[in-house]
């Protein structure tokens, strides 16, 4: 998967990305690409800017600085004539669809039912119709193995159930790469096989993935390129087993320390 | 003079009693439906980020919660006419009586949306939604259901303050009963029997919101904490219950 994802021209690239919060440099100048079809793995240390670096890439928050292209297009810019001028967010609408997000706290809508969640944005986005969107929606429960679950609203589900109809509602835009931010770490031991289950399987599907993961053994199969951020940079970078096995830096040395504790 | 349980009842009964009731109940519905409208409006411009909209919201429940309702309604009726603009009661009465509610509601409202998950903006953002579509689909049932408890605080709250319209003599409930009192000089009897309306009113508005909660309380854990207001009535008559109330959430 790695020599042929390498192949391909990248589909994001992100050069120089500068994010400032409440007066202080988050992301101080990040810089990577992900090739079509290819997993990055995202880890650091609690405060090192992973979730704003997540935001960034689907335009959830702008970026101050530095830009980010995808397939080529710059992404929250369009050309007028020889000056370059933001988009409003409305137009920055059809490239968040194009890539899925899934959080940490699930952040399903308590609601609506999980059918109901997975079909919200095809029929206010897109305007498709209930019964056509519908039967994709049941096709999706059923990939995350949850067709038992249609009509549950999610106080009724478990952590890992919400977590992969979380997965469900970001797979019914049929997003070209996926964004995880820690998605197992709020789930118990017990529930995070379930959710890692559905990711390797999407990942083997050829879906490009980015993400922020402290599961070290899933990031060491199923990620091809790690990033380790540490206040607002990235330090390090390779393959995961180079990088997870001989950390250059000491930062590496001490986070990995940390979660292989 | 004694109680006199037939001037009580006779009024109970009286047409023009249980209209004047029902018109007070419309004024009072109309008003706060509009109000919430109103109120919805001022809370957006409240949490604005730009002061252009924040300040004109500010200054709105600055000034309708801090003067009496009456003199709102005294500087419409008989305020307005001076500056060339001709109002009826009923205009007077509904628009004065929804300004004044439509304070209070922003606060409300702003602050049921403060309080909801940001994580549930974000979510629905991810997938595309628009910032309208995330309001209307996403932010703005959850925050109703926040709403509804001081929703209802506020809609029989409204439902008293009809009350006021009868010093511009619109005919509500109160002015009703004072036109009675005139021609029966009774006014423990018709005052009570206009106290028992305002409780029927209050009544239908528990139930009806003791709906309204179960509806939005879809999706809500803590949803069904409260007991159905007519089980409580059941009770207190002592009837049997024949069935026990499946309650779904
Ligand atoms: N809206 C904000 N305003 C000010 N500071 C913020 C804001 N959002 C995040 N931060 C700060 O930015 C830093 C990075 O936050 P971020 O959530 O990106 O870290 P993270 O790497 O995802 O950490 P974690 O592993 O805990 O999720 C933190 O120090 C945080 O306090
Ligand atoms: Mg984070």
């Amino acid at each position: 998967m790695t020599i042929a994802a390498a192949e391909k021209s990248p589909i994001l690239e992100v050069h120089g990305v500068v994010k400032r919060l409440g007066g202080v440099d988050i992301l101080k100048g990040i810089n990577f690409t992900v090739a079509e079809g290819s997993v990055v793995a995202i880890i650091g240390a609690s405060g090192s800017g992973k979730s704003t670096l997540l935001r960034c890439l689907n335009m959830l928050i702008v970026p101050d600085d530095g830009e980010i292209v995808w397939k080529g297009q710059r992404v929250g810019w369009v050309q007028k004539g020889s000056t370059w001028v933001r988009q409003k967010e409305k137009e920055l609408l059809g490239y968040r669809t194009q890539v899925g997000m899934v959080f940490q706290s699930f952040n399903l809508f308590p609601q609506m039912t999980a059918l109901e969640n997975i079909i919200e944005a095809p029929m206010t986005v897109l305007g498709r119709k209930r019964s056509e969107i519908e039967e994709e929606a049941h096709a999706l429960l059923r990939k995350v193995r949850l067709s038992h679950r249609v009509k549950a609203y999610p106080h009724q589900m478990s952590g890992g159930e919400q977590q992969r109809v979380a997965i469900a509602r970001a797979l019914a835009m049929k997003p070209k790469a996926m964004l995880f931010d820690e998605v197992t770490s709020a789930l118990d031991p017990e529930l995070k096989g379930e959710v890692l289950t559905v990711m390797r399987e999407l990942a083997a599907e050829g879906m490009t993935m980015i993400l922020v993961s402290h599961e070290m053994g899933f990031v060491r199969h199923v990620a091809d390129e790690v990033l380790f951020m540490h206040q607002g940079i990235v330090k390090e970078r390779g393959n995961p087993s180079d990088v997870l096995v001989n950390p250059a830096s000491a930062e590496l040395q001490a986070f990995l320390q940390r979660v292989t504790d | 003079m004694t109680w006199d349980f037939d001037t009580f009842f006779t009024y109970l009964f009286d047409s023009r009693m249980a209209w004047a009731a029902l018109v007070t109940f419309c004024v009072a519905a109309v008003a706060q439906l509009l109000a919430t409208v109103v109120g919805f409006v001022l809370a957006l411009g409240l949490r604005s980020r730009s002061n252009l909209l924040r300040a004109p919201a500010v200054a709105y429940v600055w000034f309708f919660r801090g003067t009496p309702p009456l003199i709102q309604l005294l500087l419409i009726y008989f305020g307005l006419p001076q500056l060339g603009i001709r109002v009826t009661v009923l205009e007077a009465g509904i628009s004065s009586l929804s300004l004044y509610g439509a304070a209070y509601m922003a606060e409300i409202i702003r602050g049921a949306l403060a309080s909801l998950d940001p994580g549930q903006e974000e979510a629905a953002r991810s997938i595309g939604l628009s910032r309208f579509e995330t309001m209307r689909s996403i932010l703005a049932p959850q925050a109703a259901r926040l709403v509804l408890p001081a929703f209802g605080n506020e809609f029989t709250s409204m439902m008293r303050t009809t009350s006021l319209l009868s010093v511009i003599s619109f005919q509500e409930l109160l002015r009703v009963t004072t036109l009675a009192i005139s021609e029966t000089f009774r006014p423990f009897e018709l005052y009570s029997v206009a106290a028992v309306y305002y409780l029927l009113m209050a009544t239908l508005w528990m139930v009806v919101q003791d709906w309204l909660e179960r509806k939005f309380g879809v999706g809500m854990a803590s949803a069904p904490v409260r007991r159905p207001i007519w089980s409580d009535i059941k009770r207190l008559i002592r009837f049997p219950r024949p069935f026990s109330r499946k309650i779904t959430t």
